[in-house]
């Protein structure tokens, strides 16, 4: 489903690589966690898939589709929940939504059909019709989310999602993941949190200084009784977490 | 104290990065700047006021008077929004209101705040005018030293008289807060009055001044008006003969008196308003019942076109900085056409006319084109959304164009149609048509250069902002543009055929736009690439 083939990204005409040569397949219904410190390259990585950055070397295929060549073929198989969760705030949730539709060519009932369970599992019904400036910062991320889901994508990309939510909106949006992956679709996600990639993921991987440390499937982990987190401190170094 | 200096002095450094960085080095600049503002600001109320007192105006305690009393009357304006935008309205209220200092500290702080802004707004305005006016009537040492004091008490009253009107203004701005609509029509309403007025007393002191058997007369009765209104103004008609009669000096004390009495109960009255309202100011506020509306089918580009369309008109603030010149255009344009017909005496002079009707078209339109060069930057952090979209660039970059492009052609069409009750058909075709097609170009270039370097890391994600780099950019490019177009007209205004200027404008404006519209498309996708945030 994505195809991340020795990617290489450097920021203007900095001599150092942000991410270097990574390389990472992920497969249909399948969750993939994308750990790593502060500054490793996980949302440099995440934005050059979904468009954001351009990158110098390597390419990135969706579905088979290449992001570089095919760009817009690729971006409408992809959903995207940014890490600064903007969303035009003068539109109301509905109004954003409804947008967001329109560009990805979704006909209204099947918006509609997409939108509803969400606004109910996310609470955000009651806001929907509102300007989304009135609403808090886990209010935007849930209709960020809503937004992203809005085409069925069959990449869900999400950048650092589950800061700043409650529990009980972090419950709801580790089982949408669960669904949209079950679904057949494939979920990537970057995070801090070791404990949710160990229990929702199926498999992840970690980045170091934008190079790829290791893949590592969840399932096997655990049958070997290995911890993410002692893996992760190990590849990582206890200092530079 | 200490504590209200540090408080006064941490706004100051919000507003300017003047004392942030104090070295003689850098405050040398700005010194500089003050000061050719000053000059130029009394070179040019000398020439206006050499010109009326060459006929025979007299300076004298009426006028100075009167004088004193303009200087107020624009004090108090700029007291007002001032107020409004320090004590109630301030970005920095939120910050300030967490800081371990006391609610009287804080006041005090925002008051001399004010004070400092008004003593700064008012010291532009009366230092030229009143150097002028004294070395023009020739008044004495008393009134230059009586100047140097007054600076300091002059904003004291306006001051005092917009705290009072700030309170039910900023109840009318409460209300209109949550009526984007009404509040809308009413800041253009506003300032089509303004300029109704500005245009009407312009002309009406144009019509006379022209016809020079009238000069004289009117003067006189200028003068006459000034002695009959001149004493009878309170305050000031005193303050005056102060100013010129060491005399009266006991003028001064019970002024300063009357201002430091005011000021006390202004400081007892607003305190209350102002940390009930400044505290509302950052409070949300959402409506109980909102609409609800169903998912609508639309194609990408209307989609698109409503977004932006709904994202600016939402703001008042930005319809104003966007489109004021857009909505005024016809209006302004059918006033400067009424006043400039009003002065003119010979067929010369229509021509040239003709050619300065053409200009201000085409500066206004250049102005109306603000909103393409934040075409980027407004989207703030939103820009993720252009690039991750299924939507291609050039598209984007059409809605992009035609939302700025369909208001700009719609206020032409209008303006023609109003001008074409004062000139012939064919000048107004013609100049329109010339107008519309540099108006492309100019939106073109304004979206290009915002394109080239945009601020859309810095901008909020309201979807959009008003910061940009290209706006002055593109705002000068314009003025050059229209300034052009309209000085090439005016230039061959004494050629026979009157149609040739028309013609030149239009080929050369058609020319910059395909040269405009070609260099945008064509770099595009480098240029949407290359923007990283």
């Amino acid at each position: 489903m994505l195809e991340i083939k020795n990617l290489t990204k450097r920021y203007g005409d900095s001599a150092t690589n942000a991410v270097e040569d990574l390389s990472v397949t992920l497969k249909p219904g399948e969750i993939f966690g994308f750990l790593g410190p502060n500054g490793a390259g996980k949302s440099t990585t995440i934005k050059s898939l979904v468009g954001i950055y351009p990158f110098q070397e390597g390419d990135i295929l969706v579905d088979g589709v290449s992001i570089k060549t095919d760009p817009l073929a690729a971006k409408r198989m992809i959903g995207y929940v940014s890490d600064n969760h903007a969303v035009f705030e003068r539109l109301t949730g509905c109004e954003y939504v409804n947008h967001i539709a329109n560009l990805y060519g979704v006909a209204p009932e099947d918006a509609k059909a997409r939108t509803e369970p969400l606004l109910d599992a996310f609470k955000l019904r009651a806001a929907f019709h509102r300007p989304i400036k009135s609403y808090s910062h886990g209010m935007k991320q849930k209709i960020s989310v809503i937004a992203a889901l809005v085409h069925n994508p069959k990449l869900w990309v999400l950048d650092e999602p589950l800061t700043g939510l409650d529990p009980q909106s972090t419950y709801q949006l580790k089982k949408v993941m669960r669904q949209h992956a079950e679904a057949g679709n494939t979920v990537f996600f970057s995070t801090h949190i070791l404990d949710v990639v160990e229990n929702l993921c199926d498999r992840c991987c970690i980045i170091k200084e934008g190079k790829l440390q290791g893949v590592y499937d969840l399932a096997e982990l655990k049958a070997s009784g290995e911890s993410l987190e002692e893996i992760f401190v190990s590849v990582i170094g206890e200092e530079d977490q | 104290m200490k504590t209200v200096l540090s408080l006064l002095k941490l706004q100051m450094d919000n507003k300017s990065d003047l004392l942030k960085t104090a070295t003689p080095r850098t405050m040398l600049p700005a010194v500089a700047r003050v000061l050719v503002i000053l000059i130029l600001s009394y070179l040019g109320v000398s020439f206006g006021l050499s010109k009326i007192f060459s006929l025979g105006l007299l300076g004298n305690r009426e006028l100075l008077s009167l004088v004193l009393l303009a200087t107020q009357i624009i004090s108090l304006i700029f007291a007002v929004g001032n107020i409004i935008n320090t004590m109630y309205m301030s970005r920095d209220n939120e910050l300030l209101f967490c800081l371990p200092v006391t609610p009287n500290q804080l006041f005090i702080s925002k008051l001399l705040m004010i004070y400092v802004n008004e003593l700064w707004v008012n010291a532009m305005i009366s230092i030229p005018l009143f150097v002028t006016l004294g070395s023009f009537s020739k008044f004495g040492i008393t009134y230059y030293i009586s100047t140097i004091l007054l600076l300091l008490i002059l904003p004291i009253l306006p001051i005092v008289l917009a705290a009072f009107l700030s309170i039910p203004i900023m109840g009318v701005i409460k209300f209109l807060k949550s009526h984007s609509l009404l509040s809308i029509i009413a800041i253009f309403s506003l300032v089509a009055a303004c300029l109704w007025l500005y245009i009407s007393l312009i002309g009406s002191i144009a019509a006379d001044f022209n016809i020079a058997d009238k000069q004289y007369e009117t003067v006189r009765a200028l003068n006459e008006s000034i002695l009959t209104i001149g004493k009878k103004i309170p305050i000031y008609y005193p303050i005056a003969g102060a100013m010129l009669s060491f005399g009266l000096w006991y003028y001064y004390p019970i002024f300063i008196a009357g201002c430091a009495l005011l000021s006390v109960l202004t400081v007892l009255f607003t305190r209350y308003f102002f940390f009930k309202t400044a505290t509302a100011t950052f409070e949300n506020t959402v409506k109980s019942d909102p609409k609800e509306k169903t998912f609508k089918k639309r194609g990408i580009i209307p989609s698109l076109l409503l977004k932006e369309i709904l994202c600016v008109f939402r703001s008042p603030a930005d319809v104003f900085e966007y489109f004021l010149f857009t909505i005024l255009m016809p209006f302004i344009v059918f006033s400067y056409d009424k006043l400039l017909m009003s002065i003119t005496v010979n067929q010369a002079g229509v021509n040239m006319i003709s050619g300065a009707h053409v200009m201000v078209v085409a500066i206004l339109a250049m102005l109306s084109n603000i909103s393409s060069a934040s075409a980027i930057s407004r989207d703030g952090g939103n820009f993720h959304t252009s690039k991750t979209i299924p939507v291609d660039y050039y598209t984007q970059m059409l809605v992009k164009f035609l939302f700025n492009g369909i208001f700009t052609l719609a206020a032409l069409t209008v303006t023609a149609v109003v001008s074409a009750f004062i000139y012939p058909l064919w000048q107004i075709l013609l100049g329109t048509l010339a107008v519309i097609f540099a108006a492309i170009g100019h939106i073109a270039f304004s979206i290009d250069t915002d394109i080239k370097n945009p601020t859309v890391y810095n901008g909020g994600n309201e979807g959009s902002s008003t910061v940009s780099k290209s706006t002055p950019i593109s705002l000068i490019y314009g003025l050059v543009v229209g300034f052009a177009m309209g000085l090439t007209v005016i230039l061959m205004s004494s050629l026979e055929n009157a149609v040739i200027p028309y013609i030149i404008i239009i080929a050369a404006a058609f020319v910059f736009m395909i040269y405009r519209v070609y260099t945008l498309i064509l770099r595009i996708n480098l240029r949407y690439d290359k923007i990283e945030m």
